[in-house]
């Protein structure tokens, strides 16, 4: 019962619809592709969240404005997309604490609003706001912390045919009875300054509710759009591999923001499908984890 | 209360009574009835003209080459004409009703004329149909032809109002109607996916048929089952008096077809056989020229066929039998060894239809269908250890039964009943990882039963008003096995309602009627009007904004609700130059009910599987106004069709819930199709073809999340592609034609002045994120260039 975690109904529909690209291509010998010029409509720019809190962990929560479709960004334009001024507050039924803004390279952009006080609890709700000095632009966002469920075991296992790389593999007994969410993001360390995720990162047990299961995951990607470089880790990585559960609409957000990785460049994608964002008034996700950390040498 | 049907019976019986009413307000006239048939091959001729000289009198002989027509008592003239034929005057002393059959030679070739329909130009304005567009193979073959290979599906929509959506897409719209509401029969025997090659060919090989008729307005009661159109495709008799074979051979494919006589004059047989051979030749042809993709070509192989045969009996005068099977199917297999990576995909149709026509007397007629439809998509890929497989389909049986009179003024009754059993397998996937099975839901088979009863007229109410009515009361029935799922808190299910076999689940009735008007103006123009409400219970869902084999069809079920649709249409119809120049101006308003889109991506993943919950509704609209001006016959002949529409659509979970254009709304279309006799050996012909471009969704926006970019969309469908224009070319060149032998040449080129036109725009990223940097470039992508061809056609 080994399973790579990538097939999902999406990745298999993009394979058949990838497969008739090809056919298209192939039968008509050739075909051209120029460069054009596309007037789009002016879109105003949005307030995009990037926040996660994690059980026994303080929250953390990173502010971008969405830019021009075609607008060339580079490092002096960057300034003008990161958010910097507005007050960002965490509360509970109980509890609030408004977040401090620290810089901090391991991101991007590197400046991210940090809590000191409230760390986040198993089975508890938390509520984002983000305010501005009007109130039309004020953000809100409200996310659970689901119960933790650990991994039976997680280890390092080279790929067939090859004597250097592989991925990392989980055994998972998953709870029957109810619909369960995860996601899995990993670090090498010395190679990556944070924890990155894979394009399958986030997956729901509907394959298999109930059972125990083996999953293995490739090596996130630092850059998802190119997909044909190496995705595998190598021997000899110390790879802290993080394992969480996450609420439906955290995972939904994830769900739709790997679909939309995979399949924004393609002709057959739809053109109603879109990246279903917690956010109110605004974009992007605010997610809590009930995670466990794993140390992984692969040898 | 009152049951449903109690009152349906009522209303039925009602119309029944105005309409013998109608009818019988005339008397005293004998009738003239028989059949139309080519005196070589014994064949029948549909579409002969049949006119009373020095009257207006005048009928068609119908599809199965039948025709009844009223004369007054006394001496009569009846002018017997068919495009292609001699004409035959015949004098008729009329007092009692009398049966005459007419028998017509073809034509030995004339210098100077080429035409282009099968229509009696009479029709144009004399019928109370409104958007009737019939081709025979013959004009069909005549037309530029991509790779050499007619295609008369895509000869049909080079007329207004008809749009086909773009290159390497299958479907086509009519009059702002979604691909599903098009009703594709062959014999009167439904075809769900009529395409090869995702599009590129009609699954309809001209061989095998004898003519293909749109209908995209005021559609008859007798083909109420769909929304927006009825396309019918009858296949070819074979030839009941000799053996003969034709075929071509063309660059991607080859096409033969033998006919001949099973008992002379009383039976006949066609067989026709076409295949792809692009693995074959065209392949190792081009390898060398293909640098972007050239791996691909070492490890795919496609290939296309199919099959058509017809068997037809003539019993007596009175009954004819017929019996047509098709099969076609397309294949596609993908094999990497280094990556252990396999795969099989294919799709295809598989059709029979027995016909039995039956004449009671010479006012009665009746036609007997009994049919069966599949259609298959199957993907299966294998992976190492994994194997996933994706299967979905549509299975069909359907008898349907029409009764035709023909009353004793000449005016038609016709009533029926139509039965479909329908099985659908909506989208089913097994996926396994060695011996373990991952749970994608168990599969599904939807079941349902589809039913009508129909009764329409054609009644002339005075010389200048004709009106034709229909009536059409359909039921819907899905029934079990099937499992209902009762959602509760968290979206979870809470409770599953279970179905057993047969038990009815869900069931809907719908009286949809129908009504065209004509009012002659004088001699050479008539106004038509039509108003047209109906109802369909199949669904087609599409996962992608192109129309592709992975398509899934829908019964109504309790959460699909029936798609309703109400379409008026008005036109003004006029002849010149004595029928040699004929033109219409139509507008038109569509109003489209219950419609589905598949919210593809967005509930995909917590549906549990269950492919009914991915799917939200909606409705449309449509409006426009088409002009037609055609040229009928001469040395040079041809139309041009334009259409300014517009087509929207409303679903409350797209686009926030407000209006959108629908992806193939065109505001402009234009065709232009000529033809030229040089002499007797050779024609050329033209077509061209504008559209404005496809609505599309694009980007408006980005952003980052976790370091990489993410879009954020503009207004659905807010975008337009460049406009879509095309000029082909074709010059056919008879080479010999003698009663035994016909070899002609047909040299095609696709897209003249090489149009890049927009298949898909894509945009090409380039970041490095940890220099701070990112640039976006639209790209285009076109498949077509000038493409020549060369096909070689034959019969002996």
């Amino acid at each position: 019962m080994r399973v790579n975690i990538n097939i999902s109904d999406n990745k298999l529909r993009f394979t058949v619809l990838r497969l008739f690209l090809y056919l298209l291509v192939a039968f008509t010998c050739q075909y051209c592709e120029k460069e054009v010029n596309i007037d789009l409509p002016q879109s105003d720019s949005k307030i995009v969240v990037e926040g996660w809190i994690e059980h026994d962990r303080y929250p953390h929560v990173i502010l971008t404005r969405s830019a021009p479709y075609f607008a060339s960004i580079d490092s002096a334009s960057l300034r003008d997309y990161v958010v910097t001024t507005a007050k960002v507050t965490i509360i509970t039924d109980d509890q609030s604490e408004v977040l401090t803004l620290k810089p901090n390279d391991a991101y991007f952009p590197p400046y991210v609003y940090f809590g000191t006080e409230l760390k986040g609890e198993i089975h508890r709700t938390y509520n984002l706001r983000v305010e501005f000095g009007n109130v039309e632009n004020n953000l809100s966002a409200s996310t659970y912390i689901p119960t933790l469920t650990e991994p039976d075991s997680v280890w390092f296992e080279l790929e067939p045919e090859s004597d250097s790389l592989g991925r990392i593999w989980i055994s998972l007994s998953d709870n029957p009875g109810q619909t369960n969410y995860y996601r899995l993001l990993t670090k090498r360390k010395g190679k990556d300054k944070r924890y990155v995720a894979n394009f399958k990162s986030a997956f729901s047990d509907k394959l298999f509710n109930g059972e125990t299961i083996v999953l293995g995951f490739t090596r996130g990607l630092a850059d998802l759009l190119d997909l044909t470089r190496d995705n595998l880790f190598t021997l000899g990585d110390t790879i802290s591999v993080k394992f969480c559960s996450i609420d439906r609409e955290h995972y939904e957000f994830w769900n739709t923001y790997q679909n939309e990785i995979l399949l924004s460049a393609n002709p057959f994608s739809a053109s109603n499908a879109m990246i279903k964002s917690n956010i109110n008034n605004g974009l992007g996700v605010w997610g809590g984890y009930a995670a466990s950390y794993y140390i992984v040498i692969a040898k | 209360m009152k049951s449903p049907g109690f009152i349906i019976s009522r209303i039925i019986a009602g119309f029944l009574i105005i309409y013998v009413f109608i009818i019988n307000i005339y008397a005293q006239e004998h009738k003239l009835s028989g059949y139309i048939y080519d005196s070589t091959t014994s064949k029948v001729l549909t579409g002969a003209s049949i006119f009373v000289k020095g009257t207006s009198r005048g009928t068609v002989s119908n599809n199965k080459g039948y025709y009844s027509i009223l004369l007054k008592d006394g001496n009569n003239t009846i002018v017997v004409s068919h495009l292609g034929y001699e004409s035959v005057d015949k004098d008729i002393e009329s007092g009692i009703d009398i049966n005459m059959d007419f028998y017509l030679k073809p034509e030995v070739i004339k210098a100077d004329d080429v035409v282009i329909t099968t229509d009696a130009p009479e029709n144009n304005i004399e019928s109370a149909e409104t958007g009737i567009i019939e081709l025979s193979k013959e004009e069909i073959e005549k037309l530029p032809a991509l790779m050499g290979e007619p295609d008369p599906y895509r000869a049909i929509q080079l007329n207004p109002g008809v749009q086909s959506a773009s290159e390497g897409n299958t479907g086509y719209y009519v009059r702002g109607g979604g691909t599903d509401q098009n009703l594709i029969l062959l014999d009167n025997a439904t075809v769900y996916n009529p395409s090869h090659v995702l599009g590129f060919f009609s699954v309809f090989n001209t061989d095998m048929i004898r003519n293909v008729k749109l209908i995209k307005s005021g559609v008859p009661a007798n083909y109420g089952s769909r929304l927006s159109s009825v396309i019918q495709v009858a296949s070819e008799d074979g030839d009941y008096n000799k053996y003969s074979t034709r075929g071509s051979i063309g660059l991607i494919s080859s096409k033969i077809s033998l006919q001949g006589p099973v008992f002379k004059n009383k039976s006949s047989f066609l067989i026709s056989f076409r295949r792809s051979y692009i693995d074959e030749i065209l392949k190792p042809m081009i390898r060398p020229l293909v640098t972007s993709s050239s791996s691909f070509y070492n490890y795919s192989r496609y290939h296309f066929y199919d099959l058509s045969a017809k068997l037809t009996y003539k019993i007596n005068r009175n009954n004819r039998l017929s019996v047509v099977y098709y099969k076609g199917r397309d294949d596609f297999e993908l094999e990497r060894s280094q990556l252990n990576y396999k795969n099989n995909l294919y799709w295809g149709n598989e059709v029979i239809s027995l016909n039995w026509s039956h004449i009671f007397n010479e006012n009665w007629y009746c036609l007997n269908t009994l049919s069966y439809s599949e259609y298959r998509f199957s993907f299966a890929a294998e992976q190492r250890e994994i194997k996933i497989n994706l299967f979905s389909g549509i299975e069909d049986v359907n008898y349907k039964l029409n009764f035709n009179r023909i009353n004793n003024n000449g005016n038609l009754i016709r009533f029926g009943l139509d039965y479909q059993f329908h099985n659908f397998i909506p989208n089913n996937i097994d996926a396994s990882s060695s011996n373990f099975n991952l749970n994608f839901g168990a599969n599904q088979k939807l079941y349902s039963h589809e039913s009508a009863v129909y009764i329409a007229s054609e009644t002339t109410i005075t010389n200048r008003l004709k009106v034709n009515t229909g009536l059409r009361l359909s039921g819907f029935f899905h029934t079990g096995p099937y499992e209902e799922y009762i959602r509760g808190y968290n979206n979870e299910i809470a409770d599953t309602i279970v179905y057993k076999s047969k038990e009815l689940i869900e069931s809907y009735f719908n009286l949809g009627p129908r009504l065209s008007i004509r009012y002659l103006l004088n001699d050479n123009s008539s106004v038509k009007a039509s108003f047209t409400n109906s109802y369909q219970y199949i669904h087609l869902a599409t996962a992608s904004s192109v129309t592709l084999p992975t398509d899934v069809w829908l019964p109504s079920t309790g959460r699909i609700k029936p798609q309703k649709g109400i379409h008026m249409s008005l036109g003004y119809y006029l002849n010149m130059f004595e029928n040699v120049i004929s033109g219409s101006v139509d507008l038109y308003y569509k109003d489209l009910k219950n419609q589905v889109e598949l919210l593809y991506g967005i509930v995909n993943d917590y549906k549990d599987n269950i492919f009914e919950e991915s799917i939200t509704f909606g409705n449309g609209r449509s409006y426009g106004l088409e002009l037609l001006l055609k040229k009928e016959k001469g040395k040079a002949a041809g139309w041009l069709g334009y259409t300014l529409g517009k087509t929207t659509r409303q679903f409350d979970e797209i686009n926030e819930g407000d209006i959108y254009p629908a992806k193939y709304d065109r505001r402009h279309d234009i065709n232009l199709v000529l033809s030229y006799k040089l002499n007797n050996k050779l024609t050329l012909a033209s077509t061209f073809i504008y559209a404005t471009g496809n609505a599309m969704t694009l980007p408006v926006g980005k952003y980052l999340i976790e370091g990489h970019v993410i879009n954020e969309y503009g207004k659905t469908n807010s975008f337009r592609m460049p406009s879509y224009h095309r000029l082909d070319l074709s010059v056919t060149y008879l080479a010999r034609k003698t009663d035994r032998f016909e070899s002609s040449w047909n040299l095609s080129v696709f897209n003249v002045y090489n149009r890049a036109n927009p298949f898909y725009i894509y945009f090409e990223i380039k970041e490095d994120i940890n220099n701070y940097y990112l640039e976006i470039n639209a790209k285009q992508i076109s498949l077509f260039p000038v493409m020549p061809s060369l096909t070689w056609r034959f019969r002996f």
